[in-house]
């Protein structure tokens, strides 16, 4: 147990974990590495340039000639997935902090470092990127040392793209991250942080042990779950997973046990032993909860079936993802997904339509409403239109968060208005360092899933970074806003806001909807209504000319291409009423300029 | 389907003009080698057609602006086509000209040779509209010109006329319009003007120095044309196509009834059925490659469906339309199902009509046809 140890890389998205660890794994001679961010395996991730999942792996290191088995784990910036990182801490006795030396701190430097510091990880400062030509060390050193109340010395400078850094890094996770306690004599107590699924071996579930030993065959059972189960095969991840008769406390590694769904492994659950059981489980994180719910229609009725298995598909890797039937009178039969942010909500869109080959429709996203009956019920409401009578309602709650948004003084003005705009209310405004500031707000978290990011970002110019975390709930005074279609109001669009927002938003909803919805064959009306009353309406006049008159010397070809891909384009299209809306249409209102 | 269609391609031009994204040059140094590979290109494609010598029914010269080419060339041209053709029921041989080409001399030379059939390009009687697209003729000249082709003999005489040009407006359209009922001719092909990524006329929209009419006119000067048109007896037979009876294009019409045709030329395009193909659009390598014995061409192979969506949109271009029942022959009960399937919505609208197991579009849908075709369409 001496010569283990387990740490985790965190830090604020792109500041450089993955390529990091890139050059820790080269370093080490794990594996070799052909494509920058190989940790990063899904494609997505690969695309996209980010990590979306926690990756964990074993390295083998050499130190003062004592060899040390050195388990990483790489998580994922970006805020959706914190619970990532939550999860990984619990795994280790210590952090690689990465901060960017040309950005400095940011807000999820922050909050990832509080997460650590909670669990009582050492934290291992590390100043990344220092080849930049627009590193500024110095500053940044700075910032960290206020921020972490280290030592100059203590920082290290490295690189990511140069490899400069690197043996001072492993050196440093040896000399400073302590060894894993425990009594490896003790019942068998394993705290699982992340499963995967795997088509061939079925769910696969990443452990730590804490107290005892484990070996192939035991019969194990699962805290949580009461399931029991033999451990088929145990082992730790290296570049591929490798096999081992036995594990320790202390290790980290994986069990294969033949389970089928991923609702069998909960995350943050204890692994035992059947006979001789530890007495408690160990304290592991809160589950995930869901933040933003969208329903997720096929475009075609008769995919619905498929589409709930590409979920339930989905699911087996992603346990964040939660989803339930329901129906709607524009869409038809679909699910009402929960997904922890808008990103996440993106990804999986995505992911059903290239992994599984869905077309599908999602809609406005919404946050969970607590409706109080003038029955006195309380209602968890995910879905606009499953409101009750306003008659019937004695008021909603809706959730708030307190978020974190870090910047330089010249953006401070700006961000401010768009905060307070967005019924948020200051909490504390804090100077970290130089000109850069940290201010707090309450807000309403359904003001965050609808245009902050992309506005927060061009006002500040890309200097701001921001964090939250759910803070609650509060009374709002929130009203149901319809979309009308030539007279028939349309479920799917549908959205609760705040009285104060109903008007202006309505307006720039019939404005971005007469922009994605395509000229037709008649004219379209486009209406925002509270109730009875229309706020707003705009108008897409009919087409009076479509038709490519021109079929030159026998060029069918060309007009035929252009008819299929009218047709394919149609075919992304859902028809409400008689108006053919596309897809992008349903989130229009997350594009209002 | 026994005798095709021949369409040759002569990619010449004096000058480009400003809409035009046609394949056309001005490098004539190139035309006697373009010749050789004409001649070469029919002698070995023939067999695209049938075996041995094809019947052909039509041929069609276009371009660029075939009307630059001498007597002496197409004297050449004509000798290679009845060395390979059989002409014995070949029916219309058109040949597209620009007026500016069309003098005297010119016409005589015409009429010298097989052509019986002569396509003008007017596009505008109005010189500002003429100069403002960049052709290189005047309003008098096309007058002149159509006049001079029937006084000559030519019995059967198209012109083309545009709108929606540049600053027109709709009385300007209807001055063309009304003078250009007064010409001697048989049949009119009109288009709105399209704007074509590559032209120079899209650059110049691009640039804010144009502006394109709008959807509004062009229909307005669509209707305008299709009623005096009708007045003077010209029948509507196709979208833009309109002749008097027994003047119906033979060789466009061979495309919309799914004849086969010849491409011969740098970017023609030829159907025998089976595939469609077409020729590379440049003359340099098209000379270059037939020389070599390797003709440069994309290729379609046509499968079951997108023979199909050929046969929706071609057919469903003629006022005519097409018969379920011989389109089942074809395609099978599951496209006929289909394809009735898809036609609801518009048959519901009133822009598809179906009486008699014919599918056709209504006069309403002509000018929004796109969208009513791309419903049925396969993809
Ligand atoms: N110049 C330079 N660029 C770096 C360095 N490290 C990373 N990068 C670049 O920074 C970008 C982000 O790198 P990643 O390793 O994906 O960052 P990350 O922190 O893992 O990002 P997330 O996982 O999405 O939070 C990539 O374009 C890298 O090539 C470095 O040391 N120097
Ligand atoms: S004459 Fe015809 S082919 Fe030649 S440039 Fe003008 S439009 Fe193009
Ligand atoms: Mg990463």
């Amino acid at each position: 147990m001496k010569h283990i140890r387990n740490f985790c890389i965190i830090a604020h998205i792109d500041h450089g974990k993955s390529t990091l660890a890139d050059r820790l794994l080269e370093f080490t001679h794990t594996m070799a590495i052909t494509e920058n961010q190989m940790l990063d395996n899904m494609d997505l991730e690969k695309e996209r340039g980010i990590t979306i999942k926690s990756h964990a792996i074993q390295m083998d290191y050499i130190h003062k000639n004592e060899a040390y088995k050195l388990n990483l784990i790489d998580t994922p910036g970006h805020v959706d997935f914190s619970y990532e990182v939550s999860r990984s801490i619990a795994a280790c006795e210590g952090a690689l902090l990465i901060v960017d030396a040309s950005q400095g701190i940011q807000a999820q430097t922050i909050s990832n470092l509080y997460m650590a510091i909670e669990n009582d990880l050492e934290i291992i400062p590390v100043l990344n990127k220092i080849d930049l030509p627009s590193a500024m060390p110095e500053e940044v050193e700075d910032q960290i040392i206020e921020l972490l109340g280290v030592k100059r010395e203590e920082i290290i400078r490295a690189s990511g793209k140069t490899g400069e850094g690197i043996p001072e890094i492993l050196e440093a996770i040896i000399d400073r991250v302590p060894a894993p306690s425990g009594d490896p004599e003790a019942p068998l107590q394993a705290l699982i942080f992340d499963s995967v699924f795997n088509s061939f071996r079925g769910i696969i579930a990443y452990f730590k042990i804490v107290n005892g030993t484990i070996h192939s065959n035991d019969f194990v059972k699962f805290f949580a779950t009461k399931k029991e189960y033999y451990a088929d095969e145990i082992g730790v991840l290296k570049f591929t997973m490798t096999p081992k008769q036995t594990l320790s406390c202390g290790d980290v590694g994986y069990i294969i046990s033949g389970i089928k769904t991923s609702k069998e492994v909960k995350v943050g659950d204890t692994i035992t032993h059947v006979k001789r059981p530890c007495e408690k489980i160990i304290d592991g994180f809160q589950e995930v909860k869901p933040m933003v719910f969208a329903g997720v229609y096929p475009i075609e009725s008769e995919d619905f079936e498929d589409l709930r298995s590409s979920l339930e598909k989905l699911q087996l890797n992603d346990a964040s993802l939660t989803f339930q039937p329901e129906s709607s009178l524009a869409l038809g039969f679909g699910f009402r997904c929960g997904f922890l942010g808008l990103l996440h909500m993106e990804i999986v869109q995505e992911r059903l339509e290239r992994e599984f080959n869905m077309d599908v429709i999602t809609t406005v996203p919404n946050v969970q409403y607590m409706v109080y009956t003038k029955k006195g019920d309380i209602l968890d409401v995910h879905n606009p239109s499953g409101l009750p009578d306003f008659m019937a309602i004695e008021k909603i709650e809706e959730p708030y968060i307190r978020a974190s948004v870090i910047t330089t003084t010249d953006y401070l003005g700006n961000i401010m208005t768009l905060c307070l705009g967005k019924r948020g209310e200051l909490v504390k405004q804090e100077y970290i360092s130089g000109n850069r500031v940290e201010i707090h707000f309450d807000m309403p978290l359904g003001e965050i899933v609808i245009d902050f990011y992309d506005r927060l970002k061009s006002i500040s110019k890309g200097y701001a970074s921001f964090d939250y975390h759910p803070n609650g709930f509060r009374e709002s005074k929130l009203i149901k806003l319809d979309i009308l279609l030539n007279g028939e109001s349309v479920d799917a669009l549908s959205c609760l806001t705040h009285v104060s927002n109903s008007e202006s938003l309505g307006r720039r909803m019939c404005e971005k909807l007469k922009e994605l919805i395509p000229r037709q064959q008649f004219d379209i009306a486009i209406q925002a209504a509270v109730g009875a009353k229309i706020i707003a309406r705009e108008t897409v006049k009919a087409v009076r000319k479509d038709v490519t008159a021109k079929c030159y010397g026998g060029d069918i070809s060309r007009k035929r291409k252009l008819l299929e891909k009218q047709k394919k384009g149609k075919k992304r299209m859902k028809q409400i009423g008689n108006v053919e809306v596309p897809q992008k249409a349903f989130l229009a209102v997350l594009k209002l300029d | 389907m026994m005798e095709s269609g021949l369409y040759i391609h002569v990619p010449f031009c004096a000058s480009k003009c400003d809409y035009c994204d046609f394949y056309s040059h001005s490098d004539a140094a190139l035309r006697s080698d373009y010749i050789d590979a004409l001649l070469l290109e029919m002698q070995t494609e023939a067999a695209f057609l049938s075996a041995g010598k094809p019947m052909l029914r039509t041929i069609y010269f276009g371009g660029g602006t075939p009307s630059m080419l001498s007597e002496a060339e197409f004297e050449r041209i004509f000798e290679g086509i009845r060395c390979y053709y059989d002409l014995s029921l070949c029916e219309e041989i058109t040949l597209e000209a620009n007026p500016d080409d069309l003098t005297i001399d010119a016409i005589q030379a015409l009429r010298r040779l097989p052509f019986n059939r002569i396509s003008i390009g007017i596009q505008s009687l109005n010189d500002a509209e003429l100069r403002a697209i960049h052709r290189r003729h005047t309003a008098a000249q096309a007058l002149e010109a159509v006049h001079a082709c029937a006084a000559a003999g030519f019995q059967n005489i198209s012109v083309d006329l545009m709108y929606g040009l540049p600053e027109q407006t709709v009385e300007q359209f209807e001055e063309s319009l009304r003078q250009v009922l007064n010409l001697p001719i048989q049949h009119i092909s009109s288009y709105a003007l399209s704007w074509e990524e590559g032209s120079v006329l899209y650059a110049k929209r691009m640039k804010g120095l144009l502006k394109e009419a709008d959807d509004a006119f062009l229909e307005t000067c669509y209707h305008l044309l299709a009623s005096r048109l009708a007045e003077k007896g010209f029948e509507r037979y196709e979208l833009s196509n309109f002749a008097k009876p027994g003047f119906v294009s033979k060789h466009n019409s061979s495309y919309w009834d799914g004849r086969w045709y010849l491409g011969l030329g740098p970017s023609a395009h030829s159907y025998n059925g089976v595939e469609r193909r077409m020729n590379v659009a440049s003359t340099k390598r098209y000379i270059q490659s037939l020389r070599n014995g390797k003709p440069d061409r994309e290729v379609e192979p046509l499968d079951h469906y997108t023979r199909y969506n050929d046969y929706i949109m071609t057919r469903l271009r003629t006022m005519a339309g097409f018969d379920v029942r011989e389109m089942e022959a074809d395609f099978g009960v599951r496209l006929r199902y289909y394809c009735m399937q898809q036609a609801k919505k518009s048959l519901h609208s009133g822009l598809l009509l179906y009486e008699n197991f014919r599918l056709r579009l209504s006069d309403k849908a002509l000018f929004v046809s796109d969208s009513v075709l791309s419903d049925l369409i396969w993809a």
